[in-house]
């Protein structure tokens, strides 16, 4: 199955730490990542790798759930999860202090179904609307800690 | 193994009304048969994301004059009105939004 990456970074004015724990809380996801309807039954509370939890995900319409787990959570540099129901996509957050601040990188890579692409997108489309929803992401980041 | 579902039923919470000035006004209704603990529901929300609040009866205060989130009940409706203020419009929407999300999603768990 052919994979994508989506990339999009931002100078975020907050420290690492503040960013990190922001990202790092597993139900927080719903406050800045759209269509993101509910993340629940988060196994154990603290962001460590092996944590699972279960998620919705409002796609038009469509409610997607699923399943994820963290991967790497190494404070206040890196938070990292994959999907491990559906498509497979792994998503990381790299934080980078820049003086008092901070660069945050999200970058997901993901599988693109054919049959998604088939029946609703070509897949140039299909991946600006995943570039589209990075970016729209790492916005919704930085207006939550700094605003 | 993903799920698919085309109505979800989370989606008894309506936002009916929006107003954008200085401040973000909305109301939203929400049809129910037991009144969920809305004080739970908003509180932990705005907890979670870091809004320092105040809750009364009937309503939670934003503390630093953010404004606020009240409710009313009657017998199978519930009238809630948000007005965040404070922010910038964007931070605005993207509070509304997480505490619709919240409305919405948290009553399932209630049920």
């Amino acid at each position: 199955m052919p994979t994508g990456k989506a990339t999009h970074s931002a100078t975020i004015s907050a420290p690492p730490q503040k960013i990190y724990d922001f990202i790092a809380e597993a139900t927080r996801a719903t406050s800045f990542i759209p269509g993101l309807s509910r993340i629940h039954n988060v196994q154990p509370a603290t962001a460590q790798p092996g944590q699972t939890w279960e998620y919705e995900f409002d796609w038009f319409g469509l409610v997607v759930s699923g399943n994820s787990k963290c991967t790497r959570s190494e404070s206040p540099k890196v938070y990292e999860f994959r999907t491990i129901t559906g498509n497979p996509s792994t998503w990381t957050y790299k934080i980078e202090p820049i003086g008092a601040n901070a660069q945050v990188t999200l970058e997901v890579q993901y599988e693109i179904p054919g049959n998604v692409v088939a029946r609703f997108a070509s897949q140039p489309v299909f991946e600006k609307m995943n570039q589209d929803r990075a970016r729209e992401i790492v916005s919704n980041l930085k207006t939550m800690l700094e605003s | 193994m993903i799920r698919l579902r085309f109505l979800h039923p989370g989606r008894h919470v309506w936002r009916v009304w929006r107003r954008r000035g200085h401040a973000l006004e909305e109301r939203w209704v929400s049809f129910r048969g037991v009144p969920p603990h809305w004080e739970k529901i908003f509180g932990s929300t705005l907890d979670l994301i870091w809004l320092s609040n105040t809750p009364k009866p009937g309503r939670i205060q934003l503390n630093d004059e953010r404004g606020f989130i009240s409710w009313h009940e009657s017998r199978w409706v519930t009238r809630i009105t948000i007005r965040l203020q404070g922010f910038s419009a964007a931070k605005q929407s993207l509070v509304a939004t997480t505490l619709l999300k919240a409305a919405r999603f948290h009553l399932l768990e209630e049920e």
